[in-house]
């Protein structure tokens, strides 16, 4: 498809390379990519799409990607009304936009469990939470800038060498490229997204719902005599289906992760009696006691140990950052030169630990000693953590944020003596930080599968990546005070429940009272680092993030694997890249779009507005 | 997977699973661990030998595996064919138009590179993690700018297809390079 805006003719030299004569001499305007026409709409979109999913978080528990919705916005403003946008452009609309919106779901999956607690128990009679909002501003900020440049020296690790699939990242790939790879991409791309939205609207309208066999998207498939400590049910998201179909053979191990925890240990506890008997639905006991305790240990120790495993690369990589600049000066090797400056990674790092240092300094009942380790380990645990949500993602399109929350807040509350607010500020920090280095990868996957240079969409991002965390706060804390007497804006009881800051706050209330799952979480590192050990790329976190799912979304996504592999087997490889991927990524879209479709149209009904 | 590979994989598996077996189980009432310790001990005890034992064999097999690899699982043999079809590309580029650069691209996607990543593995078992990663990394970059040649001939952008086609064969060209050098020294 040729844009007849673009000057697309230019003389050319012998063997395609154009001389510098020639460069000079010719009238042909640069290849957009990292422009202020970008740059300005995916802030604009980013800001718009992180309040209104701060909102559907508060409301619905969930948050959505703006990667597929800013990359579609992207390509009909960019292209359809400017006349002059290019793919790579798009990609950088599309990563500041996913960028800005990325943050605040690390904001509001943490915050608002503050403001929560300290109404709870003030009600109780207690003298209730006393903390500062700025803190938690200067740790989201810190905490966003940290991902970024924490990521970025393993991109070559998880794109270049492991080629992890980031199935988001290739579906919104398939969305940019989608005018040009003629009509019959569009076309399997149209049918994936209807197909999809269709079904969306359906589960969301709850029209197929029958008590005790189809509920909240989940089908129970017992079929009347398959106990329930095998988890009979299955998970209809047609999203999460195509997510396994991208992740073909590799997605494998998840799956076999979800079987050996769900069809050999759950009916093994079974029968050694290691479950109490007077339970009417074991499988809860199994979930929320053994399996998803045990499997957030598993994902921590298979992420270090794969670490340790790619040690060599990593370092290589870092090396690399180191000589490039030399070397593309030298007009060597330009491998390298597309990565942002080591210097700038180091100084990145250096001001937002100080940032970090900061905000622990300014919450009461933090001593210098205790700030200084909250930030020193904080940052250290940050960058473990965004390498396990990032490796997760990557593998599966699944993010255990939730998980990496839980386990910063404990830590953080060990260490800084049973102080909640202080323990938040670190919470806030490394689930935006998690959040902005899986969105990173995800979008550097993108850029990679069509040609983006890194280092144009890691400046794009580093910019802007702040902006996310302060909007989140400010929107929650204006949220908050819209309640009656200025409080109690969101919370159990209100119209904005806010489900998963009400698990944080049972968290934080186990915390205080002992009740610490501790021989889980070592026994567990201690699994996953075997499993990281072993010669399948990622299986201590595949197996890991297994166990610390539903088996209803590992059923689904398990059951795209195998009709991938099956597909592959009958067809070939490149049906499946040609045919099956833009299928794929039309269904992943159409559930995205609908998703958030009705999450606005919840929002307006529950204010009477329709 | 050869039968001994398998029998050492399902070792290492069946260790595993007895350790997460144990290490499932509650502790009781007031204890910190719980008495299925011991079959987590064990469990991961066979693990780690079966662990062993598996990537020894990985080992002996990688070091026998270019006498008996098929030319389209050799990665070498995969590169050997990419650059004189990625030169021939780049060198009559300047003539071809939007279109054809497209189908020219995916052609080398398709046919050489696709198919490399597929088996990129055995470069690793080949040549080690750090030689291996130099010229995993370096492909990936002109995979990369052959992208960027199909982005840009699709938005009708041919001076930056004309100008970036060379610097992916530079890229795989230096992979190649590499790789033979590393093939030398052993």
């Amino acid at each position: 498809m040729s844009d007849s805006s673009t000057p697309n003719s230019a003389p050319s030299g012998s063997g395609g390379k154009l001389s510098p004569s020639e460069i000079a001499g010719s009238a042909v305007a640069p290849y957009r990519e990292l422009t202020p026409a970008a740059f300005i709409l995916g802030v604009i979109q980013g800001m718009i799409l992180n309040l209104a999913f701060v909102y559907a978080a508060l409301k619905l528990g969930f948050s959505i990607g703006g990667s597929t919705v800013a990359a579609i916005t992207g390509y009909a403003l960019l292209r359809g009304v400017m006349r002059k946008g290019t793919m790579i452009e798009n990609n950088i609309n599309q990563t500041i936009a996913s960028g800005i919106n990325t943050a605040g779901t690390g904001v509001v999956f943490t915050v608002p469990a503050l403001f929560m607690l300290d109404a709870k128990w003030r009600a109780e009679g207690g003298p209730g939470l006393d903390f500062q909002l700025l803190p938690l501003v200067i740790g989201g900020m810190a905490g966003a800038i940290l991902g970024v440049v924490l990521i970025i020296p393993l991109r070559k690790q998880m794109i270049d060498l492991d080629r992890l699939r980031f199935p988001t990242g290739v579906a919104v790939a398939t969305i940019i490229r989608s005018g040009s790879t003629g009509m019959e991409k569009a076309r399997l791309l149209g049918y994936g997204f209807a197909l999809s939205a269709l079904w969306k609207l359906v589960m969301a309208a709850g029209w197929l719902d029958f008590p005790g066999l189809f509920e909240h998207e989940e089908l129970n498939i017992s079929l009347g005599f398959i106990p329930d400590y095998l988890s009979p049910v299955l998970y209809l998201s047609l999203m999460n289906f195509a997510a396994g179909l991208i992740a073909g053979r590799g997605g494998i191990p998840y799956f076999a992760g979800g079987i050996l925890a769900w069809w050999i240990i759950s009916p093994a506890s079974v029968a050694l009696d290691w479950v109490p008997t007077d339970l009417e639905a074991p499988s809860g006991y199994i979930y929320s006691q053994m399996l998803r305790p045990l499997g957030i240990g598993v994902l921590i120790g298979g992420a270090l140990m794969g670490v340790v495993v790619s040690f060599p690369a990593i370092k290589s990589a870092i090396q690399s950052l180191a000589t490039a600049a030399e070397t593309a000066k030298s007009g060597g090797s330009k491998v390298g030169s597309d990565e942002m400056p080591l210097w700038v990674l180091i100084a990145g790092t250096i001001a937002a630990v100080v940032l970090f240092f900061i905000a622990a300094m300014l919450t009461d009942g933090v001593s210098l000693t205790q700030a200084l380790l909250s930030s020193v380990v904080g940052t250290i645990w940050l960058g473990v953590a965004g390498l396990i949500v990032a490796q997760a993602c990557g593998m599966t399109d699944i993010s255990p944020m939730s998980g990496m929350a839980l386990i910063s807040v404990t830590l953080m509350m060990f260490l800084l003596g049973g102080n909640v607010p202080a323990a938040m500020v670190v919470g806030v920090a490394v689930c935006v930080a998690i959040g902005q280095g899986a969105d990173m990868m995800q979008d550097l996957k993108t850029g990679f599968m069509i040609g983006g240079r890194p280092v144009k969409q890691q400046i794009a991002q580093f910019f802007v990546t702040w902006i996310g965390a302060a909007l989140a706060l400010g929107a929650i804390y204006v949220l908050w005070t819209s309640g009656p007497n200025g409080q109690g804006g969101f919370g159990e009881g209100s119209a904005l429940p806010a489900p998963q800051a009400g698990a944080l706050m049972g968290i934080i209330d186990a915390v205080k009272s002992g009740n610490v799952p501790v021989d889980k979480y070592t026994l567990g590192i201690a699994i996953g680092g075997l499993l990281g050990a072993a010669p399948v790329a990622g299986l201590g976190v595949l197996v890991g993030l297994a166990m610390y799912l539903p088996f209803s979304i590992t059923l689904g996504y398990g059951l795209g694997n195998l009709t991938a592999m099956w597909l592959q087997h009958r067809n070939g490889t490149a049906w499946i890249q040609h045919k099956m991927i833009p299928v794929a990524a039309g269904l992943i879209v159409g559930e995205a779009i609908t998703g958030i479709g009705h999450a606005g149209y919840s929002i307006l009904k529950t204010q009477g507005i329709l | 997977m050869t039968s001994a590979e398998k029998r050492a994989a399902f070792l290492y598996a069946l260790g595993v699973t007895v350790a997460i077996c144990g290490a499932a189980k509650m502790p009781a009432e007031g204890a910190e661990w719980s008495d299925a310790l011991p079959i987590f001990v064990a469990g991961a005890v066979v693990g780690v030998v079966g662990l062993v034992w598996w990537r020894r064999l990985r080992s002996q097999i990688a070091a026998a595996m270019p006498a008996q690899s098929a030319p389209d699982q050799d990665p070498f043999a995969l590169l050997a064919g990419l650059i004189p079809d990625a030169k021939s590309l780049a060198a009559e580029v300047g003539t071809l138009q939007a279109p054809e650069i497209q189908v020219g691209v995916d052609r080398l996607l398709d046919t050489w590179v696709l198919p490399f990543a597929e088996v990129r593995q055995s470069v690793i078992d080949r040549l080690g993690m750090q030689k291996g990663a130099e010229i995993l990394v370096t492909i990936a970059y002109g995979e990369r700018m052959l992208n960027r040649v199909w982005s840009a001939a699709a938005d009708g952008h041919l001076p930056e297809a004309r100008a970036c086609l060379p610097e992916a064969v530079d890229a795989l060209q230096e992979a190649a390079q590499i790789a033979a050098k590393a093939r030398e020294t052993g």
